[in-house]
Formats: structure tokens, sequence, C-alpha cells
């Protein structure tokens, strides 16, 4: 047997397999976050019922920002979830944090989301984005993404996909 | 007072800056002005989305799909570069907000070189050594042609000369 061919052969067919094994372990859909820790980009914006909404008249309330939109399975799953805990967070709520609470449609109709609103209940009220800059401006590669915006207007938190009561809970706790 | 009234000026000045930057989502001034020639904002358009990847497909640009990030990605660089942003500006904001990702091509700097030159090393490694095996090759041949001359033979030629002999 030829150790010399054999022995460098070796090598790169098994540094290929550790490359192949790291990238086909990663999901292809997980995108990094680059957002957090940054200040949340500003924004006005109407929502479905016609009121102005900016972000910066928010600062020294915590934010979160739902983008969502009723194609999107995952949506429909946690939104129940976020109702519950807008209510319990949000003002006037049983644990006092004044958390203000939005969703943000994201390609979709808005007299659709108003049907779907006014069949499943709307504890917060959902912002349209008709050129989408918002979309693109927070880096929200698909549906559903949550920021968490703290007080002093600092993106701390995001989560790609239909988020748990759990971990809704544990962020909101965590903001100050 | 003269301190009093530009320490005034000054907090105005600077509470007016914070407030025009927190209203812009792209915090920092066009590197020109605005454009209007409608042709050259669609080919740049077009060119910046080629190289930025759709964030929710595999492997297609924001230019070529028809998602709704493709599309909202596609809306926002022309108003970037109808405000008069530069590529460079541009593909920065994309990068600020997806990362590194967001670019079909990796930049051509720190580790990214590996990617670039990887395939130039590999190419450079065969050609080495199928010089090495050419060189190598007929100096091989002309031992095996000196080792007739010299009248020696093959074991195996011999044993089929015995075998006829036999």
């Amino acid at each position: 047997m030829n150790w010399k061919i054999l022995l460098p052969g070796l090598l790169v067919v098994a540094l290929l397999v550790l490359v192949l094994a790291s990238g086909f372990g990663k999901d292809p859909r997980a995108l990094p976050s680059t957002m957090e820790g940054r200040p949340a980009p500003e924004f006005e914006l109407r929502t479905l019922e016609g009121e102005t909404v900016r972000l910066s008249d928010l600062r020294g309330r915590p934010v979160v920002l739902n983008f969502w939109s009723t194609w999107c399975r995952p949506c429909v799953v946690e939104h129940p979830v976020l109702q519950r805990y807008a209510e319990l967070y949000g003002p006037g709520g049983p644990v006092g944090r004044d958390v203000a609470f939005f969703g943000v449609l994201y390609g979709d109709e808005p007299e659709r989301a108003q049907a779907y609103l006014q069949r499943v209940g709307a504890a917060y009220p959902t912002l349209e984005d008709p050129s989408q800059r918002v979309v693109v401006d927070y880096g929200v590669g698909g549906v559903p993404e949550t920021y968490f915006i703290s007080r002093d207007g600092t993106i701390v938190s995001k989560y790609a996909g239909a988020i748990s009561a759990q971990t809704l809970k544990g962020t909101l706790e965590a903001m100050q | 007072m003269t301190r009093s009234l530009l320490a005034l000026i000054l907090c105005v000045g600077l509470a007016l800056a914070q407030d025009a930057s927190s209203q812009e989502s792209i915090d920092v001034a066009p590197a020109s002005q605005a454009l209007d020639d409608e042709g050259e904002v669609v080919r740049r358009t077009r060119h910046l989305t080629a190289g930025l990847r759709c964030p929710v497909c595999q492997g297609l640009s924001a230019a070529d799909s028809q998602a709704e990030s493709a599309v909202a990605m596609r809306v926002r660089t022309e108003d970037l570069v109808r405000a008069g942003y530069s590529d460079e500006q541009i593909l920065a904001y994309f990068v600020e907000r997806y990362g590194e990702w967001v670019l079909l091509e990796p930049p051509r700097q720190g580790l990214n070189w590996l990617i670039w030159l990887a395939p130039l090393i590999v190419l450079g490694c065969g050609a080495l050594a199928v010089a090495w095996r050419l060189t190598a090759a007929p100096s091989a041949d002309k031992a095996l042609i000196a080792g007739t001359e010299n009248g020696s033979q093959d074991r195996y030629e011999q044993a089929i000369l015995d075998e006829l002999e036999g």
C-alpha cells in the first residue's frame, strides 16, 4: 500500500467531510441577527385603524414589534401567545410593565388582516408598512419575526419563528 | 451670559441633530445628490440586487426572486439609489441589517480570501503534481530500456523461455 499517496488523500477527504458536516448541520433559513444591540430604526406608520405611530414617541417604554401576515401558519400559531402577554404586560395589565406591543403587517392586504383580527381578537394594534421599508430596515427575512426594543430604543433581542409563551415571558422579564 | 447663550444654542443644535438622525433609518448622508435618471436607477437597482441574497430563497438573488422579502429589498434599493446613496453605502446598509451573509459574493478581505484563492491553490497543486509525474516518467523508461540493452531479462520472460525449452 502506497502510504505516500494514501495519507494526503485521506487528509483531504477528512477536511472535506468536516466542512460538509458543519455546513449541512446548519439550518440554511436560520439568519444571523446583526440588529441586536443596535438602535432600533425609526419608523412612522399607520395602524389598520388609521392612527399614526412613531417609534420615537414610544421612547421610555419597552416595545415588542411582531412582523406577521395572515398567510403565515406560524404567525397564526403564535398569535394567542402574543395576545395573552400583551394583555398581561401591556398598558394597564396586571404585571404593570407598560410594554407597547405592535404587529407589523408583512406582504399582506390590510383588509384581510382586519378581517382576521376581528375574528381572532386583537389586544394590540397592527401597523401597515405599504412600501415594506420598515421590513428591510429591521432586516426581516421572513415571518414571523419578533423584535424586543428596550426603553432607550435599543434592539435587545430578535426571535425568528413562532414564539413560545416561555420565550416571550423570559424576554419580557429580562427587558429593563 | 454669552456662555449660557452659547451652551443653549449647542444644546438645541445637538437635540435637533439627534432628532434628524432618529427620523432617518439609514444613519449616513447620501454620497451624492438625488438621482432622477430613471434608466440609471433601474440599471443600478438591478446590478445591486443581483448581488444580494434573497433571505427566504435557496441560492437566489433579490433581483431574481418574487418572494415578499426580495421584492421589499428591490423597492428599498431603488429608494436608496434614487436618494443619491452610493453602491458601497447601499451594500453596507444591507450588511448592517442582514449580516455579510446577504452578499452573494463574499467580500475579498480577511479569511474570505481563502474562499477566493482555494481553487487557484488546488489547481496549482494539481499542475505541479502533473509536471512532477511527466518529468519523473521518462527517467523510469530510460532505466527500463537501459536494463534491456544490458542483456538482463525480465523474470517472467525467463520463465516463459524455460517453459518452452523444458
